[in-house]
């Protein structure tokens, strides 16, 4: 049986270790998804998603309802793996990237490959560019916010991605290649 | 481009934005016991937080204690000086004054084989001669030597001494085994208390008192409750000729007083106090009659002749029974100053005084009170008239006192009320002096 959101706060507020469980339960399939993405290895990420339900619980009673729980745990999820990061942005400085000329050919459909895959992919970026793709093509950040949120450029950022999305490009073509997709 | 940009975004977003993973049990078990270790130390904080609060409340008592200990050692010191001398006083043939803290300084002659005893005083203190052939200190240990006794605070006018008794200096084996100083660590509850009553002899306080109050008409008056129908009344029969005769009874009733309490300790033994009280008095309640006149105002047919609404329609003579009763309560309102001389029993932590005295009660207020007023009333209520503005009682009392703190002491005390005159007036046809029992509880503050 279902239990109402409500309820679950409240006996996380609460303590209650059975509402606790119930709440990572119901959320921790996606967070750990996104865990996957912003970092590289699987251990990571599992540090970043334990990390941040234990911000969630702690934090939960100043949860103040005006936006979907979900996006709640998501940014502090966002912000943990950023976090975690963040020292590696640190040892590789972020700089702007010339504009990469992509190869002429067939554009690859992302839907042709597998959730694993395309995680894979993403995973093989660099690491500046891997977050700002997130952030940029997948959590829907504008340029600016990601610059204010890693404290760079409005123009390192857009390098950044675009460098990510003529990584992965040219990652779809050698998948493909690879498969005797194209 | 954009739209291809676009395009390619939104399928990343499309395929990754929503996707799920289930992630490795352990990550919850490592998350149940970061958790659990998050809920002991909360525990583990309150417990230390606990720990410290307790050490502060033993830390307050080992303090509390100290002091009190420290204290009563010092007024024992000066009880047991009073006591010494006292005694030497009473051995010796002719009496010197000795000025209040004084050091004292006995210096011994050895050539001379007796004890030249002398007080150094301070500037504003009397000089002192000692009686040299009376004050003999017989002390072979410390002969030529000076025996030094310290700031014991002396009365002037307590204290007449003629010399310092062989005795003295043999402290503490001439002491009473109940006032040996040194018997460090055995506990002298006995004189704490004593000392705190002594030393604070001016009190105030409040005080609420409940009980009984019994008017005592039937006693004097001996007029009974007699009904319309056991005299033969009908509805049209002469209310005004027979209206004496249908008098309520009133039996006893409740009282409550509250009041302020002033008292001092005029010698060990005796207290004398006063106060402020105000008192409210009820009586029982009594069934009367109801009658109406003719312009149907109804009226509870009592015996006040001071109701001059009743008595204009007695004199009308028109009145005729409702068949209805009405329950009357006399209630009445006083001022009351009690003075109290008190012998004290008992006066440790808990004190124990027999008071006895006299109270004069002031009249605020006397009314009668329907119960309900069925139909409202035209009786003029007031029964001023019909009580004496002043009556005087006398009192006895048993006080429970309980010192819980420095100055502040609980009291219980039931006491009991006697009318000496009656407080009802020549125009009432009941003579009654009113008696009650109460139990009354205060707060005293010693000074």
């Amino acid at each position: 049986m279902e239990i109402d959101e409500k309820e679950l706060i409240k006996g996380c507020i609460e303590g209650d270790r059975l509402s606790q469980e119930m709440l990572y339960k119901r959320f921790s399939g996606q967070m750990y998804a996104i865990s996957l993405r912003y970092t590289k290895a699987t251990q990571e990420a599992e540090d970043v998603l334990q990390e941040s339900f234990i911000k969630v619980f702690r934090q939960i009673k100043n949860y103040k309802k005006e936006a979907p729980l979900v996006f709640w745990i998501k940014r502090i999820v966002i912000n943990t793996a950023l976090n975690a990061q963040r020292s590696k942005l640190y040892l590789y400085p972020m700089v702007d990237v010339d504009d990469l000329k992509e190869k002429a050919g067939e554009q690859k459909e992302v839907s042709d490959y597998t959730m694993d895959e395309l995680m894979s992919m993403v995973k093989d970026l660099p690491a500046s560019s891997q977050i700002i793709f997130n952030l940029y093509a997948i959590e829907g950040y504008k340029h600016h916010e990601i610059a204010e949120m890693l404290e760079i450029s409005v123009g390192t950022s857009k390098s950044q991605y675009s460098r990510a999305k003529f990584l992965l490009r040219e990652r779809m073509k050698e998948k493909s290649k690879h498969y005797g997709k194209g | 481009m954009e739209k291809a940009n676009k395009t390619f975004e939104e399928q990343w977003h499309q395929a990754l934005g929503h996707a799920e993973v289930t992630p490795p049990q352990q990550v919850w078990v490592a998350i149940d016991g970061q958790l659990a270790n998050d809920q002991a130390r909360d525990y583990k904080r309150l417990l230390i937080f606990y720990k410290w609060v307790a050490a502060a409340c033993i830390l307050l008592f080992v303090l509390g204690t100290v002091l009190f200990w420290q204290n009563g050692n010092s007024s024992l010191d000066s009880e047991i000086a009073d006591a010494e001398i006292k005694s030497n006083s009473n051995s010796s043939n002719s009496n010197e004054t000795i000025a209040q803290k004084s050091t004292g300084v006995i210096a011994l002659d050895e050539d001379d084989n007796r004890e030249e005893a002398s007080l150094s005083l301070e500037s504003d203190a009397k000089p002192t001669q000692v009686n040299n052939s009376i004050a003999a200190v017989p002390n072979p240990s410390s002969r030529g030597s000076v025996v030094v006794v310290e700031s014991i605070p002396l009365k002037m006018e307590e204290m007449t001494i003629v010399s310092l008794h062989p005795k003295s200096a043999s402290i503490p084996s001439t002491l009473e085994p109940w006032k040996a100083t040194h018997l460090y660590g055995v506990a002298r509850t006995w004189e704490e208390v004593e000392q705190d009553m002594a030393s604070s002899p001016l009190w105030a306080g409040v005080s609420f008192s409940a009980g009984s109050f019994d008017p005592g008409y039937g006693e004097s008056s001996g007029n009974d409750l007699i009904l319309s129908d056991q005299i033969g009344f009908t509805s049209e029969s002469a209310v005004p000729q027979q209206r004496t005769q249908s008098r309520p009874t009133y039996s006893a009733g409740q009282s409550v007083a509250g009041g302020l309490n002033v008292g001092k300790k005029i010698t060990r033994r005796v207290v004398l106090s006063s106060g402020l009280h105000y008192s409210a008095f009820s009586t029982g309640s009594a069934s009367s009659q109801l009658v109406s006149d003719e312009l149907d105002n109804l009226y509870a047919l009592t015996a006040e002749t001071s109701d001059n609404n009743l008595e204009s329609a007695l004199s009308a003579g028109e009145l005729s029974y409702e068949g209805e009763l009405v329950q009357l309560t006399n209630e009445f309102q006083y001022l009351t100053i009690p003075l109290k001389a008190g012998y004290v029993l008992l006066d440790r932590k808990i004190n124990i005084t027999l008071n006895t005295g006299l109270a004069g009660n002031f009249r605020v207020d006397s009314r009668l009170v329907a119960e309900g007023e069925p139909g409202g009333l035209n009786n003029d209520f007031s029964t001023a008239d019909s009580y004496e503005r002043v009556y005087f009682n006398f009192l006895t009392s048993v006080e429970f006192g309980y010192l819980f703190k420095e100055h502040y002491q609980f009291l219980l005390e039931p006491n009991y009320n006697q009318a000496l005159n009656d407080f009802t007036s020549s125009s009432n046809p009941n003579q009654a002096k009113p008696r009650n029992l109460g139990l009354s509880i205060g707060f005293r503050y010693n000074f």
